[in-house]
């Protein structure tokens, strides 16, 4: 066993830097398992323990404060769903923070931190500081994406007023601290809190914090309808539910795990890859030391095994140094769980997780080794000790050079590609690879800036300018007609959501007059519904009731029959595909199941460039007292998709850094190795006049068909297939068919790059060839 | 009055061993004339091998020039040395070093396209020369791992003459073959060296040290002494006993 270390230890040094570069590999393979594991295994169960630790509600609605009274409290906890009702004050307004958003979109809930909550508290997760003027404690996310730090001035402008608050501390929580919902708790100290309550009495509010049982949605459809009885008030209802807050947040951890482990697993490939042409080649350079080897009585299972101790010394060391790094890359990673969540997540020590990069990466190895080294048992000694004659038998000569057209250094540079054709394709596959990933994240990151629109058709959402609610006592087609008509509305129209229930469950029901009109049809497979008995489903719904297009489904609690006829898509947690089943259904449909069914939502669209706050203005005057409330929708949604392509920019950059460091070690190795092997022909080339530069292209030439077909195969193959990768990878956001505009210029450009690098570094290391002097040969 | 070819100027190389300076060669002046067939001769590791790669530009002297043809070859870099090879220098080694991965035409074509882009040409006397050297076409296709090693050697001696280079150097030639396979490469570099082509040989070999008309011993880096030894007609019993004597006398 002693020798069988000792043959690979020795093994390991002789391979040099080739062995390193190896190693580094590995690393970046156990570093980025490691990291995806983690969030893929463990940020659950932090998200889980957080809820615990905060002793996080099931849901919570707001409603006016003014208006809660006991007697609406004992209504709602009447309700027999309703397990825990615990009521809290706040002062909820949109507000513009200067630095953070553009827009007023963002909905800050000012809270009482020196009220303590037996529910849905907070903690901090920095430091504090005291004796500043008008201390605020913020969300956690302020810190990380929003580029504030302690002692920050923060500028919030509330209904024209300019308020100026000191950032005296970061927080999270479960429910207000994302800043993907576009909603914050502030928490000020007593005195600024009555001070806020006497500027913006209008916007106070009770919080209502709930556990229940069974599903949501009825307790929220009976919350309300206490609501609207007593609606009339600036305070808007808002409602949020554990499970939606914790399944939006989850979903990017997933996502980015599934990147992160695919990436790793395409450099354990890459690794293979190498260590499979490094075994090949060690058995044709070692040959007559195995020979020899084989001659003093070890068996090829011992020679095998020297080899197999050898690339596991260097799995395990590789992997075990990627661990320590999977922490060190910790901040990066919390800055962009943090981004999404708000939450602080740290990670402490898992051993058994890092156990089980470490032994993944180990047994890839293990098994290939094993395999690749195969060819040992059939190593003769006699032949072997003779130099390898058996090694390597030319048995073709591929382009002899009395018949071919091409030039002499291309010719014996594409007589070596094809030579070595096992090498070649072996480094066709890694650029395949690595040019398809990296064209990936090219198409994401093109994705996430250029294609935000198409981005945010995903999520199922419809993109009109302004979401309109008006007030239960309006008259809904008149203030349509009213709006339509304004100079810069380009439509306006009826995008209503409402419940409808069947056998006992409640369906999200969304209603439009005409979905024609829709400018970001959902519809992947099908078609909207046209007439009053057909719906569209979602395909969360579809996947749910195992039901498809043509299918019969009974709702309403007539059982009314209704015909599907197309599948939708979107966002599983805000979008048309929630985990709770919906529907698209006519205002024809939707009222042969509710006759009483109102349409109490516009969705105005605009010209483009108009102004959409001096929209908001004149229609608040010109249609005065039928409104309830006017959100800036687009802005709304770009916020919120701020984060998520900040996100996502910041992922494909990260990993397109990682497909090049991949590409020059893999070329580093590679080529390295094959001047190494080649070091005899070179040397007699010299000897008959050739010249370094001469030499450099012959080798260059050697790789550059397997490099720029790998490239333009992974290139071209992403370019077909990206759009079925994303729509897989955004799986759990309800996503089924995405079409996105893939950037063939900016692919064929990366394309370009990668290859001028990959020459580059090609040539740089060939120019190695120098060294080799032809005295060599008979020194 | 020969014509000289080649002309050494206190031509010194130096290796550094370790911590030791080891000087294979001092202060050589030496001149190799055009048609010879000269032979270096001298005990291992007396410097002749150093000497012949020395002269052939393949290494740099440490001191002192090398004039192939009245142009100093020492100072050149390394590419114009390969390039200047290439035009007016070929080889014969002892261990043949043919590209194993071509045929035997293509080490020769390889050769040749580096001097002329005339593929036709190049082929056409490729031809001639295998046809000088006793090899067949049933060669051409062959790898080297599939030939004799005197095939493998006179097919070496075809690439090295390939370019029309003013000289050839040969380093052990026959020193890997066996008997009739040596004699019959020495054979084809007599009859190229009667030709006109001028050879310079390193051995220590007498029976191809015989082939040579102008015999130099090499002791501790310099020239000892020079046997004249005239124009090679049949390996008669006067020669190999002028070559003896000579070689006697240097202390063989």
């Amino acid at each position: 066993m002693y020798k069988i270390y000792m043959m690979g230890k020795a093994n390991i040094f002789k391979m040099g830097m080739q062995g390193v570069i190896l190693m580094i590999l590995l690393l970046i393979s156990s570093l980025m398992l490691n990291v995806g594991l983690m969030l893929a295994l463990n940020f659950q169960g932090f998200l889980g323990n957080m809820t615990t630790e905060l002793n996080t509600s099931d849901v919570f609605y707001t409603f006016p404060q003014a208006r809660f009274t006991e007697d609406i409290r004992n209504r709602i906890e009447s309700h027999e769903q309703i397990l825990s009702l615990d009521v809290y004050n706040s002062i909820v307004v949109s507000a513009e923070i200067a630095g953070f958003r553009d827009s007023n979109a963002t909905t800050i809930f000012f809270r009482n931190k020196e009220i303590t909550q037996a529910v849905s508290h907070w903690t901090l997760v920095s430091e504090t500081i005291h004796d500043v003027q008008n201390p605020v404690f913020v969300p956690y996310g302020f810190s990380t994406s929003g580029g504030f730090s302690l002692g920050d001035q923060m500028s919030l402008v509330i209904n024209d007023s300019t308020l100026i608050f000191t950032v005296a501390g970061f927080i999270e929580d479960i429910l207000f601290s994302s800043a993907a919902d576009v909603q914050f708790a502030f928490y000020v100290d007593g005195p600024m809190y009555a001070e806020l309550l006497q500027t913006f009495e209008q916007y106070h509010t009770a919080l209502l914090f709930a556990d229940i049982s069974g599903e949501s949605q009825n307790v929220e459809l009976f919350i309300r309808e206490i609501f609207d009885e007593v609606a009339d008030s600036s305070v808007t209802f808002i409602s949020r539910t554990y499970e939606m807050l914790v399944g939006g947040r989850a979903l990017l951890p997933s996502i980015l795990s599934i990147m992160v482990i695919v990436f790793a697993f395409i450099i354990v490939v890459v690794c293979l890859t190498m260590i499979r042409f490094r075994i090949g080649n060690s058995i044709e350079e070692d040959m007559p030391a195995m020979g020899s080897l084989k001659a003093t009585g070890y068996t090829s299972w011992q020679i095998r095994a020297g080899l197999l101790v050898q690339y596991l010394m260097m799995a395990f060391f590789g992997a075990i140094l990627g661990i320590p790094l999977s922490y060190i890359v910790q901040p990066f990673i919390r800055g962009v769980i943090a981004i999404q969540t708000g939450l602080f997540w740290q990670q402490g020590l898992d051993i058994p997780l890092n156990l089980l990069s470490i032994g993944i990466i180990i047994s890839i190895v293990a098994v290939l080794v094993v395999v690749c080294s195969r060819k040992i048992k059939n190593v003769d000694p006699v032949v072997a000790i003779r130099g390898g004659a058996a090694g390597r038998n030319f048995k073709h000569n591929y382009l002899p050079l009395d018949k071919t057209s091409l030039s002499l250094n291309m010719t014996l540079g594409s007589k070596a590609m094809l030579q070595n054709i096992g090498q070649s394709v072996a480094l066709f596959i890694v650029f395949v690879v690595i040019a398809f990933t990296g064209s990936f994240f090219v198409g994401m990151r093109h994705m996430a800036t250029a294609q935000s629109d198409a981005y945010m058709a995903l999520t199922g959402v419809e993109l009109s300018d302004v979401i309109v609610d008006l007030h239960p006592s309006a008259d809904s087609n008149n203030v349509r007609d009213t709006i339509a008509a304004m100079d810069g509305v380009t439509q306006a129209l009826f995008i209503d959501s409402s419940h409808v229930m069947t056998n006992g469950e409640m369906i999200i029901a969304y209603v439009m007059d005409d979905f024609s009109h829709k400018v970001n049809p959902s519809v992947y497979r099908g078609r909207y519904p046209i007439h009053p008995n057909e719906i569209a489903i979602s395909g969360i719904a579809s996947d749910m009731l195992n039901i498809g297009i043509d299918d019969i489904w009974h709702l309403g609690e007539q059982n009314m029959t209704f015909i599907v006829t197309g599948i939708t898509q979107g966002q599983g947690t805000t979008g048309i595909n929630g985990p709770v089943p919906s529907i698209s259904i006519t205002t024809a449909g939707i009222r042969n199941i509710s006759p009483d069914f109102r349409q109490m939502r516009l969705g105005v669209y605009l010209d483009m460039g108009m102004d959409v706050s001096v929209f908001i203005t004149d229609v608040s005057v010109i249609v005065d007292g039928q409104i309830l409330s006017m959100m800036n929708w687009r802005d709304m949604l770009e916020d919120g998709n701020v984060m998520i392509t900040g996100i996502l920019v910041l992922l494909s950059t990260a990993m397109l850094g990682f497909a090049v460091i991949v590409i020059l070690l893999v070329l580093y190795f590679i080529v390295g190795a094959v001047i190494i092997r080649r070091y005899r022909y070179l040397g007699i080339q010299k000897a008959m006049g050739y010249t370094t530069f001469e030499l450099m292209h012959q080798v260059s030439v050697s790789f550059i068909l397997p490099l720029v077909g790998g490239i333009i195969s992974g290139a071209v193959l992403m370019m077909f297939i990206f759009n079925h990768i994303v729509a897989l990878v955004m799986t759990p956001l309800g996503v089924r068919q995405s079409s996105f505009d893939v950037p063939h210029l900016w692919v064929a450009l990366s394309g370009i790059v990668l290859t001028s690098i990959s020459y580059t570094t090609i040539l740089i290391i060939t120019s190695r060839i120098r060294k080799i002097s032809a005295y060599d040969l008979v020194r | 009055m020969k014509k000289t070819i080649l002309k050494t100027n206190k031509l010194s190389k130096t290796f550094l061993v370790g911590d030791t300076q080891q000087h294979v060669i001092k202060n050589l002046d030496l001149e190799i004339y055009e048609g010879d067939f000269t032979v270096i001769m001298g005990a291992s590791g007396a410097g002749k091998s150093t000497l012949l790669y020395t002269l052939s530009g393949m290494d740099a002297p440490s001191l002192g020039t090398v004039e192939f043809m009245g142009t100093n070859i020492s100072g050149l870099s390394s590419d114009k040395m390969a390039t200047f090879r290439r035009q007016h220098c070929g080889f014969v080694f002892q261990q043949m070093f043919l590209l194993d991965n071509m045929s035997i035409m293509d080490n020769v074509m390889a050769c040749g396209l580096l001097v002329s882009k005339d593929k036709k040409a190049i082929v056409s006397h490729a031809r001639k020369l295998f046809s000088d050297v006793n090899l067949g076409e049933d060669i051409f296709k062959k790898f080297p791992s599939q030939v004799s090693g005197g095939e493998a050697q006179r097919a070496a001696i075809v690439r090295a003459l390939i370019n029309n280079p003013p000289v050839i150097f040969a380093d052990e030639p026959t020193g890997a073959l066996n008997s009739s396979s040596g004699s019959a490469v020495l054979d084809t570099l007599t009859k190229v060296n009667q030709a006109g082509q001028s050879i310079v040989m390193v051995t220590h070999d007498i029976k191809s040290a015989m082939r040579g008309n102008r015999i130099l011993y090499v002791m501790d880096g310099v020239i000892r002494g020079t046997c004249e030894l005239g124009r090679y007609e049949n390996g008669d019993e006067a020669r190999r006993n002028q070559l003896g004597n000579f070689l006697v006398e240097m202390g063989w």
